[in-house]
């Protein structure tokens, strides 16, 4: 394992931030630390780096106990929502930043630092950037510096904090596409926290959704999506329709998993309030008699077949229903 | 921003420029004038007055050293202001203004008295702080302090942290986080702190006369000879010492708008 | 201003050093601020109750009182009158050599306040430009009570527009025109809407402006003529005293001097406060 972190607790002014937390993340993983804000992770990450410390528990590196250690003697990259680039400093300047303030004894030559700017310039697509200051570069071009300044040092483990959470959404997109191929190029350990399901989904191998100060569920993405721990993981991921309350938990359906019939007896009677239709796929918004409302996607060929539209009565029923607690409980 | 003539554009406008014109301008150009008229060969007497020499080089060089003090105690005042939790910590920061408020009068009046040699701590020191060059540049220091805090302050409240913590993950210990990180972007606010300290101190003129005696070639400053120059109706005098140290002023003033430019070209 | 939050091992000072100079800056901030504040009061009432009040009412001392008033409510009215004339018009418009104007409002804190007295000698004395014409209709300017007004506001004159020119540039004019197009006119919209977004620096801007003005001594000094009873401020009346060796009573018109001074630093104090709920709040 490259990151353990074990029974991790932390408070703040009475409010529980993290709440006996565990998680494993193998060696060469990239992990999405997926809640809403508020629910801990940006705190988590924060303490495996070494910027805050935690009440109880531990975190090892590489099986290496790392609770004691300052951010300084951990080695791992860590790079802000907001950059934190050093705005009296070059592009190359921030970059080679790491390389230079190492002790005399274990600092590269200047021709090697200089060589592994280029090198990081490259691998970031800005190489006539280089003398530059933050200032005059665009949003996500600083969050790309910012990335090869946490690389230039070989971290053991990277970090990121909404690293793309400052950004508009067409930057956001190419610059995750950017991250994965980067990560299968370099195999850093690499831990994400995100607020942004599509981001967590697309980019991490594994992702661990997060709520009130506890993980609820870590998992492959495609898990996550199809097998929900928790009612909470449900509603967070992707979209869901709440169908009714059973003994033991909340009955749910994800929209495709919804079947329509113009047939009375093959579900509950509802209504079409809005429908959109756009390439393979349509989007219904239904409406029961008891005012409940429902999300469906339907093929177009279906849709064709049952000739609906806004205003249409239909019949509704779920073809696969997940029964989910409220609470996580082990 | 716009020259559309709003209702109150010309009622503001008549004020702000005939306000500015007669309250500030006219008695600059009122200076200008009189220094264009003096007789010739008023300036080169006044520079040439060794009196007047020492007593111009005393003001720069306390005036300096009062800045340089400011310097080192306002810069540690601002970021324990900042940075660190203490009780008491609102009260200490009022209180820093506190010689803002305080009248120059008053300030030279208990300084002369804490430090002169029945003074609280005049007689616990090897020699009373008054009437001599020290007791001028620590009533300088006194009135300047506030300018030094006050400037460093909000520059450091904005200082984001991550930039620190970036620094630290990359392995910078705490020293050079501080030298490579922090500083280079507090300079351009300490500079500042720094000038607007000098420019204060260089036209003291309330809290020096009660420390420092007033005697000739060794603790007068330069605006005690102007108003010596004036009660001899030396006027031409007045004026040319005047011009030098309304040059000073001037030039620290551009000096600090320079810095102030500098300091918010990195920002975003 | 935030509570600072104890950083991490590693990202702040370590505790050792947090704790020292904490403590170096309590200390000197107490003996280089607190001890003269102390003393003032000390040295008040060193020859007792009696001789204290005996020196506030002592004619010279009211008269001085009276002066010093009068000067700084003066001073007020026309630093808060331009003030808010020069902020909204270089704030809200562009004006030809707008920066120049921006300029020249820092010139009266950097000029030495004996320059600044010396140029209205130079322009009303009479030996200046306009005192001989002044003296012929009977006028005296300076060595007299207007002189001293004048300088005065002249020190003070770019308090309240420093302090509220960021304040109208941050508020933009997107309030004032709401209220045009609901139907406010000119001076409605000014009462309601400019001015009490502005309150709070406008106070600031006023507190800061009177009590310099209320103890402003280079430049009156130079004006002032030292007429007894006639042309001395407070300020002045306590050099007075002073070089005649009547120490007690120099130091309670100071400690008079001291307490307006107290009393000003906690309104700031206060109206800071009261400033940043109400941002904060918005």
């Amino acid at each position: 394992m490259s990151i353990e972190v074990r029974n991790l607790s932390k408070r703040l002014g009475g409010k529980t931030i993290l709440d006996h937390v565990d998680l494993e993340i193998p060696e060469g993983g990239l992990v999405a630390l997926l809640g809403p804000s508020g629910s801990g992770k940006t705190t988590l990450l924060r303490v495996i780096a070494g910027l805050e410390t935690p009440d109880e528990g531990e975190v090892l590196v590489r099986g290496e106990a790392s609770t004691a250690q300052r951010p300084q003697d951990r080695n791992v990259g860590f790079v802000f929502q907001h950059y934190a680039l050093f705005p009296h400093m070059s592009v190359r300047q921030n970059i080679a930043f790491g390389l230079d303030v190492k002790p005399r004894a274990q600092r590269p030559s200047r021709d090697i630092i200089r060589a592994r700017v280029d090198e990081l310039l490259a691998l970031i697509q800005l190489d006539s950037y280089g003398h530059r200051l933050p200032a005059e570069l665009s949003g996500g071009q600083r969050q790309r510096v910012a990335l090869a300044r946490a690389l230039a040092v070989e971290p053991k483990v990277l970090l990121l904090d909404e690293p793309f959470g400052a950004l508009d959404a067409q930057v956001r997109a190419e610059l995750r596409q950017w991250l994965r191929r980067l990560h299968d190029v370099s195999k850093v350990t690499t831990v994400l926290v995100t607020h942004d399901q599509e981001e967590a989904m697309e980019v991490a191998d594994t992702v661990a959704v997060m709520n009130k100060a506890r993980i609820e569920q870590v998992g492959h993405p495609r898990d996550i999506y199809d097998h929900p721990a928790t009612a909470f993981v449900a509603r967070f991921v992707g979209q869901m329709n709440q169908l009714h309350q059973v003994p033991g938990g909340t009955a749910f359906a994800r929209p495709h998993e919804m079947e329509l019939s113009l047939d009375p007896a093959a579900g509950e009677p509802a209504q079409v309030v809005s429908l959109l239709a756009m390439g393979p796929l349509a989007r219904l918004r239904l409406q029961e008699a008891s005012g409940r409302e429902l999300e469906v996607q339907l093929g177009w060929e279906r849709l064709a077949q049952l000739q609906l539209k806004e205003g249409s009565p239909v019949y509704v029923r779920a073809g696969r229903v997940q029964i989910l607690q409220e609470e996580y409980s082990i | 921003m716009s020259f559309t003539r709003r209702p109150g554009f010309g009622l503001s406008l008549g004020v702000t420029l005939l306000g500015t014109s007669l309250m500030v301008l006219l008695p600059l150009a009122g200076l200008a004038l009189k220094a264009a008229h003096a007789k010739p060969g008023t300036f080169a007497a006044v520079l040439s007055s060794p009196r007047i020499q020492t007593a111009c080089l005393f003001s720069l060089g306390a005036a300096l050293a009062a800045a340089l003090f400011n310097l080192v105690w306002g810069t540690l005042i601002a970021w324990v202001l900042v940075r660190y939790p203490f009780p008491g910590r609102r009260l200490a920061d009022a209180l820093v203004d506190l010689p803002f408020a305080l009248p120059t009068a008053v300030a030279g009046l208990t300084l002369a008295s804490l430090y002169g040699p029945k003074g609280w701590l005049g007689h616990l020191l090897p020699f009373p702080l008054v009437y001599n060059r020290l007791g001028v540049v620590l009533a300088l220091s006194f009135v300047s302090l506030p300018f030094m805090v006050r400037s460093i302050q909000p520059v450091l409240e904005e200082l984001p942290r991550d930039m620190e913590e970036a620094a630290a993950c990359l392995g910078a210990s705490r020293w050079a986080t501080l030298r490579r990180v922090v500083l280079p972007q507090l300079l351009p606010a300490i500079l500042s702190g720094f000038a607007l300290s000098f420019a204060r101190a260089v036209g003291e003129y309330g809290s020096v006369v009660f420390i420092s005696g007033n005697l000739p070639f060794k603790t007068e400053i330069a605006p005690l000879l102007i108003v010596v120059k004036l009660e001899q109706y030396d006027y031409d005098g007045a004026v040319a010492l005047a011009v030098i140290m309304l040059g000073v002023s001037l030039l620290v003033l551009t000096s600090i708008h320079f810095l102030n430019r500098l300091g918010s070209r990195r920002h975003v | 201003m935030s509570e600072p939050r104890v950083p991490a091992l590693g990202v702040g000072e370590p505790r050792w050093l947090r704790w020292s100079l904490t403590a170096l800056t309590v200390v000197f901030l107490l003996v280089f601020l607190v001890l003269p504040l102390v003393n003032i009061f000390h040295a008040a009432f060193s020859e007792g109750w009696r001789v204290f009040m005996a020196s506030l009412h002592d004619e010279n001392a009211a008269l001085a009182i009276r002066l010093s008033l009068i000067s700084t409510v003066s001073a007020v009215l026309i630093s808060g009158v331009f003030g808010l004339a020069a902020a909204w018009l270089l704030g809200r418009h562009r004006i030809p050599g707008h920066g120049f104007w921006v300029a020249v409002l820092d010139l009266p804190f950097a000029i030495s306040p004996v320059v600044a007295g010396l140029m209205f000698v130079l322009l009303f004395g009479l030996g200046g430009w306009f005192g001989p014409w002044l003296d012929r209709h009977g006028y005296q300017l300076i060595f007299a009570k207007p002189g001293i007004v004048l300088v005065t506001a002249f020190v003070t004159f770019p308090f309240v527009a420093r302090e509220l020119l960021p304040l109208v540039q941050a508020l933009g004019p997107e309030a004032e025109e709401a209220a045009k197009l609901l139907g406010a006119s000119p001076w409605q919209t000014f009462w309601r809407v400019t001015l009490p977004a502005l309150k709070w620096g406008l106070l600031y801007g006023v507190i800061l402006c009177a009590s310099r003005a209320m103890g402003e001594f280079g430049a009156v000094s130079v004006v002032s003529g030292h007429i007894r009873g006639e042309t001395m401020t407070l300020p002045l009346h306590i050099e007075a005293v002073y070089n005649e060796y009547q120490f007690g009573a120099a130091f309670a018109c100071a400690s008079l001097l001291s307490l307006m001074a107290l009393v000003s630093l906690g309104l700031k104090s206060f109206v800071g406060w009261r400033a940043r709920r109400e941002r904060e709040s918005a």
